[in-house]
């Protein structure tokens, strides 16, 4: 008896219209999933992760609109860079991006380095963080978790709103951020907004997004950065599935990391060269 | 370029058109001055603390004591409309000095209305104390002409009274007016001549209007045309000069008075929507939105408690307007929560709170009874209608929904915490844009937009920034020559690359770095910056952005990727 709880099996098996059973269980996977996207208000139209290798693993070949994706990853882990890049692709069509940012940490020209438009964005900060213009001091207004919670939930019903990315806030109990990651699945639903999350490894507990991802950094080679994500949580599609991807870090080009690839002989740009010097490179080969 | 200063900063040595990285040394040097008076035994309060300035506020120039705004013009223009439209209960015609953009004199035509106010000075009195009561110190200048007023407010000699009156009987004609000695005696800037012209003045070493008229007509006119006489002619009354009355917007405007002060919640809710209910049909009538409207509710014995909805697309659906005035109500009425005070509160009086069930409205632990609710817009503008396309509309093109989401977010949050970014010019990292709250009457201005220095480089930037830059530990290595823990403090980090870095008590390794990439700010951007940024990644493969201050010689932890 094949088990219906492994679904890796499933792609090794012969085709469905030889084998009654795989055909009944696709069936019944159709129907489920239309009861589970019964409620989505979405245009049918797919959001690009922003590298082709990725969009493969995901059974849409991407992320669908009016859900939730979430990255897993520590500190300076590159899930920033990657979730930003989802949602200048789910704002390429028009729509603004709500950026939720408690600590006031999220850096403007970066997004605009990945080529996310500034005018589009709305930020969400306590007052009393970064350099904002006309505000005398003594005016700020730290926001609490219950507020940007509220905040994240009120953008992602909004239909004017393409993503809503940012950091999980700490919440007092797991009850409570349960109940929020449920509202915001169910707002996205509503709005066809796409919620993308950067949630750190403490915070892992409850989820009821579509995708997520676990990230972890690997070593860079010199203008290279590698990044492993594995696929913790697809709905639909098949968990426990990962890839390796290379991040150009002068062009921002996400493709997936090849071993054997052969590198171009002077790979390095001039600056880089310039500040490895020949005295340092000759004490490492001594 | 400093515009405007208080009398504190003037008397350390701050002028208008003073650069501003000066004005940042003087001030600088001021505080610490002050600071040093402070905590010497014997003088525990400072001078240098201008009032309502506490020293743990902190100004953009990281000075306690002084704080140093952004002059934005077109807030400046509306801050005197509104002045100039409060001024209607002194006269029916106030006008704004004309023929500038920078307009900084309000003219109230007082003709016939002294006896109604006990006499001019009685007047003057009474318009320079409303005035203080908002916040404004003014110079009042009272005369025959528009010209001769402006005048002596801004030019008389005797510049510490708050008002300088013409007597009548110095200006009953023109003729009288120019042999008046104060007429004479003013200089002739106050002339409103073009630059040009009163350059070329200045040149013949004419300084005063006496000069200008002992010269023959003539003369005059084949040298300057025809400004100099026509200014002159306006002054002493020759010619007449009307006030150009500023243009007042529709007022829309609702009250209701209880007969019963009540301070149960939900009767001030249907009462507040139906008074908005009430504006809205007024605005729909004359196709316009509301953008501020301001709410007071009137308690017995107290001052109002007012509720700001300031929206950032102009309405005039009622629903729209009192889901937010109800947020307004709301958050006014939010107790404290874990022991933190709320400090959202719009009210005049920051300590409200409400008693548990949050029916009965409450301040300071007493019942508010209130028994009067007004409802006014206070800035209006044309309602924009688009047709709607029937077919294949893209709903995140929106605009309703866009604004509809920032009213709420703005009402719940505050308006400064909902913020749109833009980039500014500037080197230095953390000054390389500015945030704006979306919600704010100068949005619609476009300024202009720069590139960043670093477009050729995706990733050169963190996506999170730390505010202010962490200080961390750092072990270098010089090439042949490796450095222990304590000597991380090094001469120059050009030659000296991170290998170890110490983050919230974790030692971190680092395995490979880039840079130093050297970020240095010029001098009028005030205190020098200069650092080598090294972007590092450690044995967790994790990357962070680092630099070295070569003026304070230690590291700091400035981002990560």
């Amino acid at each position: 008896m094949r088990s219906l709880h492994s679904p890796v099996d499933l792609q090794t098996e012969a085709p469905a219209a030889r084998d009654p059973d795989l055909q009944t269980i696709q069936q019944l996977r159709g129907q489920i999933r239309q009861v589970e996207t019964g409620r989505r208000n979405d245009d049918g139209s797919i959001v690009s992760s922003g590298c082709q290798a990725v969009d493969e693993l995901l059974p849409a070949n991407g992320y669908n609109r009016g859900t939730i994706v979430e990255w897993i990853s520590g500190r300076g882990s590159g899930s920033d860079f990657l979730s930003l890049l989802a949602a200048k692709n789910a704002a390429a069509e028009g729509g603004g991006v709500v950026i939720v940012d408690p600590r006031g940490e999220f850096y403007p020209p970066a997004a605009r380095a990945i080529g996310l438009k500034l005018s589009n964005l709305i930020i969400l900060r306590s007052s009393e963080q970064g350099p904002v213009q006309r505000l005398s001091p003594h005016q700020s207004q730290p926001l609490e978790a219950e507020d940007l919670c509220w905040a994240m939930d009120q953008s992602l019903r909004s239909p004017a709103i393409a993503a809503v990315w940012g950091t999980l806030p700490e919440l007092d109990s797991a009850h409570e951020e349960r109940t929020w990651l449920r509202r915001f699945q169910l707002s996205a639903e509503s709005s066809g907004c796409l919620g993308l999350f950067n949630r750190s490894p403490r915070q892992s507990g409850s989820s009821w997004s579509e995708v997520q991802w676990q990230v972890t950094p690997q070593p860079s080679t010199n203008n290279q950065r590698r990044i492993h994500m594995k696929l913790a949580r697809c709905q639909g599609g098949i968990a426990g599935q990962s890839i390796d991807l290379e991040v150009n870090m002068s062009t921002g080009n996400v493709q997936p990391h090849e071993p054997n690839r052969s590198k171009p002989a002077h790979s390095l740009p001039l600056a880089a060269q310039l500040a490895n010097p020949a005295p340092r490179r000759r004490s490492a080969r001594a | 370029m400093v515009v405007a200063t208080s009398p504190l900063a003037q008397l350390e040595g701050v002028q208008v058109d003073t650069p501003l990285t000066e004005a940042k040394a003087l001030l600088s040097r001021a505080a610490c001055q002050a600071r040093t008076r402070q905590k010497a035994p014997g003088k525990s309060s400072s001078p240098a603390v201008p009032p309502g300035a506490t020293p743990h506020t902190v100004n953009p120039a990281g000075d306690p004591f002084f704080r140093i705004f952004q002059h934005v013009p077109q807030e400046d223009r509306e801050a005197l409309q509104a002045l100039a439209c409060e001024m209607d209960s002194y006269s029916p015609i106030v006008g704004l000095q004309t023929g500038t953009a920078q307009p900084d004199c309000i003219f109230l035509d007082i003709t016939g209305l002294d006896a109604l106010f006990g006499g001019e000075n009685s007047l003057a009195n009474q318009v320079v104390q409303f005035c203080r009561s908002l916040g404004y110190l003014v110079r009042i200048g009272v005369a025959h002409t528009i010209g001769f007023a402006q005048a002596l407010a801004q030019h008389a000699t005797n510049q510490n009274s708050s008002q300088v009156i013409l007597p009548r009987q110095d200006c009953q004609s023109p003729e009288i007016s120019r042999d008046n000695p104060a007429f004479r005696e003013l200089p002739v800037e106050c002339l409103r001549l073009s630059h040009h012209t009163t350059e070329t003045l200045f040149q013949l070493g004419i300084f005063r209007i006496g000069q200008l008229l002992a010269i023959p007509r003539r003369e005059l006119f084949s040298r300057f045309g025809n400004e100099v006489h026509h200014r002159l002619d306006q002054m002493s009354g020759e010619i007449e000069e009307p006030i150009q009355a500023c243009p007042r917007p529709r007022e829309f405007h609702a009250e209701q008075l209880l007969d019963h002060p009540t301070n149960h919640r939900e009767t001030i809710e249907v009462i507040l929507e139906r008074l908005i209910t009430k504006i809205c049909q007024q605005l729909k009538s004359s196709q316009q939105g509301g953008l501020q409207w301001t709410l007071r509710l009137y308690g017995q014995h107290r001052l109002p408690v007012k509720l700001q909805v300031r929206l950032f697309a102009p309405t005039a659906l009622p629903d729209q307007v009192t889901q937010l005035a109800r947020m307004q109500l709301e958050q006014l009425l939010q107790p404290e929560r874990n022991g933190k005070t709320r400090k959202r509160s719009s009210s005049s009086d920051p300590t409200c709170k409400m008693n548990g069930n949050r029916r009965w409205i409450r301040l300071d632990g007493k019942p508010l009874d209130i028994h009067e609710i007004t409802v006014t817009v206070t800035s209006s503008v044309l309602l924009e209608n688009r047709q709607r396309q029937l077919f294949d509309e893209n709903p995140r093109a929106d605009k309703q929904a866009l604004a509809h989401l920032i009213n709420r977010l703005s009402g719940r949050l505050g308006h400064r915490n909902v913020v749109v970014p833009s980039m500014v010019s500037g080197n230095q990292p953390e000054q390389a844009y500015q945030l704006k709250p979306l919600v704010h009457s100068g949005r619609r201005q476009h300024s202009k937009t720069f590139l960043p220095a670093h477009s050729s480089h995706a990733l050169s930037r963190p996506v999170r920034m730390y505010h202010p830059p962490r200080p961390v530990e750092v072990v270098t290595l010089s090439p042949g020559n490796p450095t222990t823990e304590n000597d991380h403090r090094i001469p120059s980090a050009r030659s000296h690359s991170p290998v170890l870095l110490t983050v919230e008590n974790r030692r971190l390794k680092v395995v490979r770095h880039w840079g130093p990439e050297r970020i240095e700010t010029g001098w009028w951007r005030g205190s020098l910056v200069r650092r080598d940024y090294w972007k590092v990644e450690t044995g967790s493969n994790q990357q962070f952005w680092v630099y070295f201050d070569l003026r304070k010689r230690c590291w700091f932890l400035h981002g990560e990727f």
